[in-house]
């Protein structure tokens, strides 16, 4: 009974925090946030500190700022930290259909763009959560499934929210393409598609970047029938100018990526990696990020079994590779790694600038620093606690969480 | 028994009395406990008092306290105008869905064990869309899958939060089914069920004959126990009088061995034992009877006395006391049913299950309530003599019908009814939503045969008295709880917007913006006195005739040789001529059903490639087809005739005259553009939207040109030169759709797909036709922005009840007012009408509505070869319908339907 009844703490709470929220006039008014702590992750932690925002955008950070005319002062508390709006390498859900183009192999121009849901629960989700920014991932049903692209998870045009059109070409080094398709078993047959097995996966990949290589047309039986060439990108690709995010999951899968990265010359993030613990130390020479998928121990990964460890983060930040998690609930993931292993700083690190990096927006997200986008973070507490709650979610200058959803409220 | 059933009534009573607030609703008490004044409204009271005219309602906490012209209103009330509008009784929906999550809807048993309380989720939000279409109250039952499934209830329509504060009426009747579910065919397993059914109740009867048997056993028992003592009491007494010193000793002797006895006697039911309390209660006066005969009795007792009083007194009480039945929770309540305490209510569809039916209630006394109904022959004397309560529904058929009600005649229910029969309407929804259309179903009525003023009884007053709660609900009138709605125009028209809906004294719905409707006289219309053939050339007229602006008024046409010839108000020089006046009958344009398969979906598709361009639907248009035939006997004559949905560039859809001999108008009037889900295939390409986009683009030319080596694997069974020739109309047809010659009809549903749709509309720069249309309302500006520059024309598909149904329809009513013209499509000619009927409801001008309905290929907004620009327009051909209403109200029907000069049967 009282379940469906808002709280009426919670729900004042809320209409305070619209009231003062600068919403309806970020793009004139200066906004100015203290805290007790203001994580800025490049530059190291502030106690106190405050942080300017001017049109969208962080103007000034610094211990104490004296507030302009005009500006609205927002101030948190001492118990209360403020972080850069967090980053997810793999945002899930918030496309319409299938968020690939299955029935062909090598889709490598596929953008999932048109197919985003831009009022999708799951972008309200990763707002909840603290999420400003967060890569669509091509999946990986197929063996070159497309490009990832970057979005803020709020914004009021579509097309301000869009951060990256191309934040990389993903490639799938994993069984999974293989899992549904069929052998030629009728010669005349249109619906059998290749590969049907790993090995085939890898060998249509090798195959295909030895074509964009060489500048041969397109195979008609694996590329898709959209306009252009399909090649062009893992050509951009091979010549240094695009980055690489591959699916893998195994350690031998991972090692056929460092494998193939150096047949052809291009620079891998390895998306999933739970065995990545067990071939840190390649990864790590090799200068391979990793971006884990979501973690989780209780049952294994993928068609393969994954082995999963509960400290595959703190292992692999150990042996010197660049750590990212991603999958959703970023702050629960980064409290879950900081606990088996992985040190606070690494753990703040891997929730935003390491995934910024990994997908190229750095330069707009991924930390609090003078010029970047305003999106930021408030919480209760100490982020890597459990118990510490988001009590609002900037993006770019506008906070957008919590917001009057009878969803939000319940309990 | 009884006091078995009283005592847990007892604990119900105390646990309701705990539950029924719930520790939130003190917030709400001081307006549940409010004093409200609905004034000026039309009230049809469904009561003693018939209509008043600008008659007042006081309401006082949940119930109604006075009606009439001249109440006297307090201070403290709150006053709410309703002038203009027509007050009644809130509606009753006697069998829906609502509160009820799947299972519930589902589930049933076959030993009448359930309650179907115990499946209600309060929390369910569903009652708002349900609330806002003027009901109430609905009757919820076990599903019919069951063929004794348990108790039913009626609830109300109104926040929830707790099931107490739901219920109007707990275990208002038994739920049973014949010849219902997978059965319904097979006369061996039909006859089984009645067997079990009927075993089922012998089962009751005889558990409450058990049990009757049993108390009675009990009490003789108790007295017998009882009885002997008292003798023996009464016989000391006796000696005590006589030689009061000798007994004391005796006395004290006794009073050790038999207490109870003495107990009973002198200090009743302070006892322990309470069976002795019962018995010595009831045993009291009984002994005095026992005194009044008392010569042989009493010979006898103490015959037996003075033999027992040799040996010991405890032996020669009975041995052992009756032994107590096995309890059945189930049949506790059940029995009710024996004698009619609870009414058993019984889905039966054919005469031989109704005939069983009856028996049973015969046999077994029970009170019926009977529904389903479909086909009962010669049974419906039996039930019209009975005056049986029946509940009867649904009288619109939306979606598939089930195998037994497949042979409903199209007038049913009229030929059910006789004028004092009981009966209620009930919406039989699959989805709690359902019980929105109840409104449409009793519209539907009307078209069928049935009194106006008869249905709205059936809503009201006819379904509570049908349920048992006939002093409770259904009427206008002091006492009753107070569920009130206030419509702009007439109730049993769904096109006429809810204003208000008060339900046990809350305001659960309020439309401020809804005005009072100008005051239309009613005009009866039974017949358009038309001849059985027409002639060749002939003149019809009527004082109304629908314009192709969507006014009404005066006009006449001329036909000769199946076209027309002249129109206007007065055809001049048509004296020689055959005249047919139909006086008040409203003649209509054929509606039109705008894009549309026809039911024929099958034949108009091709998946293997999903660029279909060169199709065309028109070459697979089977003008015979049943959805044809059922949309011309429906008056709908046009249709935007299109290719089914699994391709991506589906084909052509061409216009269409339905019913007439030469029935393609235009073989291309737009290309269907799928971006929904449907022509989203894993075995070809493409299986997402970013590749149905791509494939657009590919064929309307927008980027890259074509592929060639993409066609050839897509029609990979195709030589050569029939390739290249389809791609040749291919390209026709996209430079068709870029000059604006033939419409982009896009299939949308998901927000980014009417995002997609909007996108390519705006790339295009031509006339956009959204179907569906889908999720309009999360694009109000780009909508609104194409709206205003008059290229956008949206085509309203059925849409179920609930909360995305009522957004989508505001958002079509916002659009047309920015300048999007409205058409409708559906497969059935009444729900083509109800479409437009709902978008009225909730906005929409109803000139609009019409327009879109009744305008002809011209509304589409785009030019259609050989289609006239008016359907009166000389030249035209003379399909028309005569209807004895507006097309835009569901309970009107047509009279008459004219395909090219000539009657269509």
């Amino acid at each position: 009974m009282s379940r469906r009844r808002p709280d009426r703490r919670c729900l004042l709470a809320t209409l305070a925090l619209i009231a003062i929220s600068p919403t309806a006039r970020a793009a004139e008014g200066d906004v100015l946030v203290r805290a007790g702590t203001v994580e800025t992750v490049e530059s190291g932690p502030l106690r106190p500190g405050a942080v300017l925002i001017s049109g969208g955008t962080i103007a000034q950070v610094s211990a104490e700022i004296e507030p302009p005319e005009g500006a609205e002062v927002i101030d948190l508390g001492e118990d209360a930290t403020l972080m850069p709006g967090l980053v997810d390498a793999d945002l899930p859900g918030g496309v319409t259909g299938p968020a690939v183009e299955e029935t062909r192999e090598i889709t490598p121009t596929f953008s999932p763009l048109p197919a985003v849901d831009w009022s999708s629960r799951a972008f309200l989700e990763a707002l909840a959560g603290g999420t400003t920014t967060g890569a669509i991932v091509p999946s990986s049903e197929n063996v070159i499934p497309g490009l990832a692209v970057v979005v803020k998870t709020a914004g009021e045009e579509q097309s301000d929210r869009v951060v990256s059109r191309d934040a990389g070409l993903v490639i799938t080094v994993a069984s999974d393409p293989a899992s549904r398709n069929r052998s030629r078993t009728r010669p005349d047959s249109i619906y059998v598609r290749q590969p049907t097995n790993r090995m085939g996966v890898v060998g249509l990949l090798r195959e295909s970047f030895a074509r964009a290589a060489r500048g041969a047309d397109p195979d008609p039986d694996t590329t898709s029938p959209a306009a252009g060439d399909p090649y062009e990108p893992l050509r951009e690709a091979m010549a240094g100018r695009r980055s690489v995010l591959a699916i893998s999951r195994t350690d031998f899968d991972m090692l056929t990526v460092l494998r193939l990265a150096g047949e052809f010359g291009y620079a891998p993030v390895v998306y999933g990696g739970h065995e990545a613990y067990k071939v840190a130390e390649p990864l790590a020479s090799s200068r391979v990020p990793v971006v884990l998928g979501a973690l989780r121990v209780d049952r294994p990964f993928g068609p393969e079994g994954t082995e999963l460890i509960w400290n595959v983060a703190g292992i692999l930040h150990e042996a010197g590779v660049s750590v990212s998690l991603s999958g959703g609930d970023l702050l629960d993931q980064a409290r879950f790694a900081s606990r088996f292993g992985l040190p606070r700083e690494a753990a703040l690190r891997a929730i935003t600038i390491e995934p910024a990096r990994v997908l190229g927006v750095d330069g707009r997200v991924g930390s609090i620093s003078p010029g970047k986008d305003a999106d930021l973070v408030a919480l209760d507490g100490d982020p890597l606690e459990f118990t510490t709650a988001v009590r609002w979610t900037m993006v770019d200058g506008a906070i957008r969480f919590p917001k009057p959803d009878p969803s939000q409220q319940e309990d | 028994m009884p006091m078995l059933t009283l005592r847990r009534s007892i604990g119900l009573i105390v646990l309701s009395l705990l539950v029924a607030e719930p520790p939130g609703a003190a917030g709400d008490g001081p307006e549940d406990a409010g004093v409200r004044a609905l004034v000026g409204a039309r009230i049809l009271s469904q009561s003693d008092s018939g209509t008043i005219d600008g008659g007042t309602v006081l309401i006082r906490g949940d119930r109604i306290e006075a009606v009439g012209l001249e109440v006297e209103v307090p201070e403290e009330a709150d006053r709410i105008d309703v002038s203009g509008l027509t007050l009644t009784p809130g509606l009753i929906d006697a069998r829906s869905v609502l509160w009820l999550p799947p299972e519930s809807r589902r589930d049933s048993g076959n030993d009448g064990g359930l309650n179907i309380l115990d499946g209600v989720d309060p929390f369910a939000e569903d009652w708002r869309d349900v609330a806002r279409s003027g009901v109430t109250a609905v009757a919820v039952q076990p599903g019919n899958t069951g063929l004794f499934g348990g108790r039913g209830a009626v609830l109300r329509v109104g926040p929830g939060g707790a099931v107490a504060r739901l219920t109007i009426r707990p275990d208002a009747f038994v739920q049973a089914a014949l010849g219902v579910n997978d059965s319904s065919t097979n006369s061996i397993l039909r006859y089984q069920q009645y067997e079990q059914l009927k075993r089922s109740i012998e089962g009751l009867k005889k558990y409450k004959e058990e049990w009757e048997k049993y108390a009675e056993a009990k009490k003789k028992y108790d007295e017998e126990q009882a009885r002997p003592d008292k003798e023996e009491a009464d016989k000391t007494e006796e000696k005590e009088q006589g030689k009061e010193k000798e007994d004391v000793e005796e006395q004290g002797q006794e009073d050790d061995e038999k207490e109870d006895s003495d107990g009973s006697k002198d200090d009743e039911g302070s006892e322990d034992e309470p069976a002795g309390d019962e018995a010595g209660s009831i045993s009291l006066p009984q002994d005095e009877e026992d005194d009044g005969d008392e010569p042989e009795e009493g010979d006898d007792d103490e015959d037996q006395k003075d033999g027992e009083d040799d040996t010991d007194g405890g032996s020669k009480k009975p041995a052992e006391p009756p032994k107590e039945p096995d309890r059945d929770e189930a049949k506790e309540f059940l029995v009710k049913l024996l004698g009619g305490e609870v009414p058993l209510r019984i889905e039966v569809h054919r005469e031989d299950d109704l005939r069983n039916a009856l028996a049973l209630a015969e046999e077994f006394d029970l009170r019926l309530i009977v529904e389903g109904l479909s086909d009962p022959k010669s049974a419906r004397e039996e039930l019209v003599r009975r005056r049986t309560p029946m509940v009867l529904g649904p009288i619109l058929e939306l979606g598939s019908r089930p195998p037994y009600r497949r042979s409903r005649a199209d007038s049913w229910p009229s030929g059910l009814l006789a004028e004092d029969s009981r009966w209620a309407i009930g919406t039989y929804g699959d989805r709690p939503a359902d019980s929105a259309l109840l409104r449409a179903h009793a519209a539907a009525a009307v078209s069928r045969g049935v009194p106006a003023d008869r249905v709205l009884r059936a809503l009201t007053a006819g379904a509570a008295e049908v349920l048992g709660l006939g002093d409770e609900l259904g009427a206008v009138a002091p006492g009753r709880r107070a569920d009130l709605v206030a419509f702009a125009g007439d109730p049993l028209d769904p096109s006429a917007p809810v204003a208000l809906v008060v339900s046990g004294g809350e305001v659960v719905y309020r439309d401020p913006d809804v005005q009072a409707p100008e005051e239309v006289e009613p005009v009866a219309v039974v017949d358009a006195d038309l001849p059985d053939r027409l002639p060749s050339r002939f003149v019809i007229q009527s004082r109304r005739l629908l314009r192709p602006d969507g006014s009404i008024g005066p006009g006449a046409l001329s036909v000769a040789e199946g076209t027309i010839v002249a129109s206007g108000e007065e055809i001049a020089g048509a004296d020689d001529l055959p005249t047919y006046d139909v006086g008040d009958a409203v003649i209509a344009p054929g509606l039109l059903t705008a894009v549309s398969t026809l039911g024929q979906s099958r034949a108009a598709a091709e998946s293997a490639g999903a660029d279909a361009g060169f199709l065309r639907a028109v070459d697979a248009f089977d003008p015979t087809g049943k959805t044809v035939r059922r949309l011309v006997r429906g008056g709908v004559l046009k249709a935007g005739f299109s290719p089914g949905s699994v391709n991506v560039v589906a084909g052509a859809a061409g216009a269409v005259r339905l019913g007439a001999i030469e029935p393609v108008v235009d073989p291309v009037i737009g290309v269907g553009l799928v971006l929904s889900e449907s022509s989203r295939n894993i075995e070809r390409y493409p299986a997402s939207l970013p590749g149905q986009v791509a494939l657009v683009r590919a064929f309307l030319g927008l980027e890259g040109g074509e592929d060639p080596s993409a066609r050839r694997r897509l029609d990979y069974y195709l030589s050569s030169p029939v390739i290249d020739r389809l791609d040749a109309i291919r390209r026709d047809r996209a430079e068709e759709i870029r000059s604006g010659s033939a419409a982009a009809l896009f299939e949308a549903e998901s927000p980014a797909e009417v995002e997609a749709a909007l996108d390519l509309a705006e790339t295009l720069g031509v006339r956009a036709v959204l179907v569906g249309p889908g999720a309009i309302e999360e694009h109000p500006a780009r909508v609104s922005r194409l709206a205003g520059a008059g290229a956008l024309t949206l085509v309203l598909r059925p849409i179920p009840p609930g909360p995305v149904a009522w957004r989508r329809l505001e958002a079509v009513a916002a659009a047309a007012e920015a300048g999007a013209r409205v058409l409708f499509a559906a497969e059935d000619p009444e729900e083509l009408r109800l479409l437009a009927a709902s978008s009225v409801a909730v906005g929409l001008p109803a000139s609009s509505a019409l327009r879109g309905l009744a305008g002809g290929f011209a509304a589409i907004g785009l030019p259609v070869e050989g289609s006239p620009a008016s359907p009166w327009e000389p030249g035209a051909p003379a399909d028309f319908t005569v209807w004895d209403g507006s097309p835009l109200d569901l309970a009107s029907r047509p009279l008459a339907v004219v395909v090219d000069g000539r009657l269509a049967p």
